[in-house]
């Protein structure tokens, strides 16, 4: 027996013991935090997973699995030109994200695949910083030159952002870059068009019900309508 | 899905009726969704060709589930405790009062910009909500530097993102990431607000 881990486990018991002795039970702040605490959690079980989080798994699968690493390598690795890269990431970022949880799979995908630090985390944080709906919200409820203030703050800061994860890790990424150098070149089973093409409508349905943030009368008929659309389509694409 | 990845025929279009006749006898967008998840993933699946892909598709996705879902579980958790439920008509504050935060980001100094970039980083925004949310903040006082670093800081990260980006790059880059983010969005608030 190792006495480190051992006494780690012996921490970790004691810690929760000590923790759930003291629980502030009588304290109405407490109580409420623990409201809010099983509030939110329902909240985001039910607006956020099915519908925002359950499609970007899959679309991570698709860039994980279908998208050659060719593909992603020549768009955002280390070769790609830098202006490239970082306006492909910031533009998909745009498209693809609706929520701030679907980006994770995707970013986790893309890095996977060999994707710089750089336009990666570009990528990351223009997903949903540049959001059109809410930077439209932002301008009419919150004043024009708060919006204007917003867009221009999310793009730039996603290309910034990036460049300077990509400068501070330069060395790692150079490293990187000869690794994919020296990578062959696997042909694609199919053009990055049809794979596009083909997962069309799931990115157009994931779309419309918009991450479940809509009222749900509006969400109900988005939902009706993808299912159609969805079915429809792929149907058609026989 | 036919043509380009190759499945059977009868297959997609039996997913297809099986998802159009959800939509039509149960109006719910989630379960239309998951109808549509699980008719597309069995297909997947089940496709015996010799080109794994398809397979390996449904495969990579659940890697991703398994990797994902447990951080964002803890994330939530946490978030909800210490900064509280804020979304559509529900106000439920957390272990920090909503006083201290309100304190915290009134004005425009340099302090209360960075308090807000902090706030907006480990709290949970949903698109959409961190407007109507900034809106109350302006209401009880936040200056309108603090209310841009929130926007900037906002959306993009939060506790339960944070962990799982620690997990695809690890703690350290993760840091950094954050502090970027948290000292430009307080460059930007700082600015914004004395223009």
């Amino acid at each position: 027996m190792e006495l480190k881990t051992e006494l780690k486990i012996l921490l970790a018991i004691v810690v929760v013991f000590l923790g759930i002795y003291f629980l502030p039970l009588e304290s109405v702040v407490f109580a409420t935090a623990i409201d809010a605490t099983l509030d939110l959690s329902r909240w985001y079980a039910r607006e956020h997973v099915i519908l925002c989080l359950l499609p970007a798994f899959l679309i991570a699968g698709v860039i994980a699995v279908f998208v050659s690493q060719g593909s992603v390598i020549k768009y955002f690795g280390a070769k790609a030109k830098r202006w490239v890269a970082y306006t492909v990431a910031a533009v998909s970022g745009t498209i693809l994200a609706v929520c701030s949880c679907t980006i994770l799979p995707l970013f986790s995908s893309i890095h996977k695949r060999g994707a710089g630090l750089g336009p990666a985390v570009a990528f990351l944080y223009s997903g949903p910083a540049i959001n059109i709906l809410a930077i439209i919200l932002t301008a009419r409820i919150l004043g024009f030159e708060m919006g204007v203030a917003r867009v221009i703050g999310a793009v730039v800061f996603s290309v910034v952002i990036g460049l300077i994860m990509a400068f501070i890790y330069r060395k790692e990424e150079k490293v990187k870059a000869q690794e994919q150098l020296s990578f062959p070149d696997v042909p694609e089973k199919r053009p990055l068009w049809q794979t596009s093409l083909h997962f069309l409508p799931w990115y157009l349905s994931w779309y419309l019900p918009i991450g479940g943030d809509q009222p749900k009368a509006i969400q109900r008929v988005f939902g009706f309508i993808y299912g159609n659309i969805n079915g429809i389509l792929q149907g058609y694409l026989v | 899905m036919i043509r380009i990845l190759k499945l059977p025929s009868w297959q997609v279009l039996l997913g297809a009726v099986v998802t159009v006749l959800a939509a039509f006898f149960i109006g719910n967008p989630l379960v239309v969704m998951v109808v549509a998840i699980v008719a597309v993933s069995s297909i997947a699946l089940l496709d015996k060709s010799e080109d794994t892909d398809n397979k390996e598709w449904i495969l990579s996705s659940w890697g991703f589930t398994k990797q994902i879902m447990p951080l964002l579980a803890i994330g939530v958790v946490i978030a909800g405790f210490l900064l509280g439920s804020t979304h559509d008509d529900v106000s439920i504050p957390g272990i920090i009062p909503n006083e201290w935060v309100a304190w915290a980001v009134g004005g425009n100094s340099i302090l209360s910009n960075f308090l807000a970039s902090i706030v907006g980083a480990f709290m949970y925004f949903a698109t959409l909500t961190e407007v109507p949310i900034v809106q109350g903040l302006l209401a009880s006082g936040m200056g309108k530097g603090p209310a841009l670093a929130l926007l900037l800081a906002g959306p993009s990260l939060s506790l339960p993102n944070m962990l799982v980006i620690r997990g695809v790059m690890g703690t350290q880059k993760t840091i950094v990431y954050v502090a970027i983010v948290v000292v430009l969005s307080t460059i930007a608030g700082v600015v914004f607000g004395s223009l």
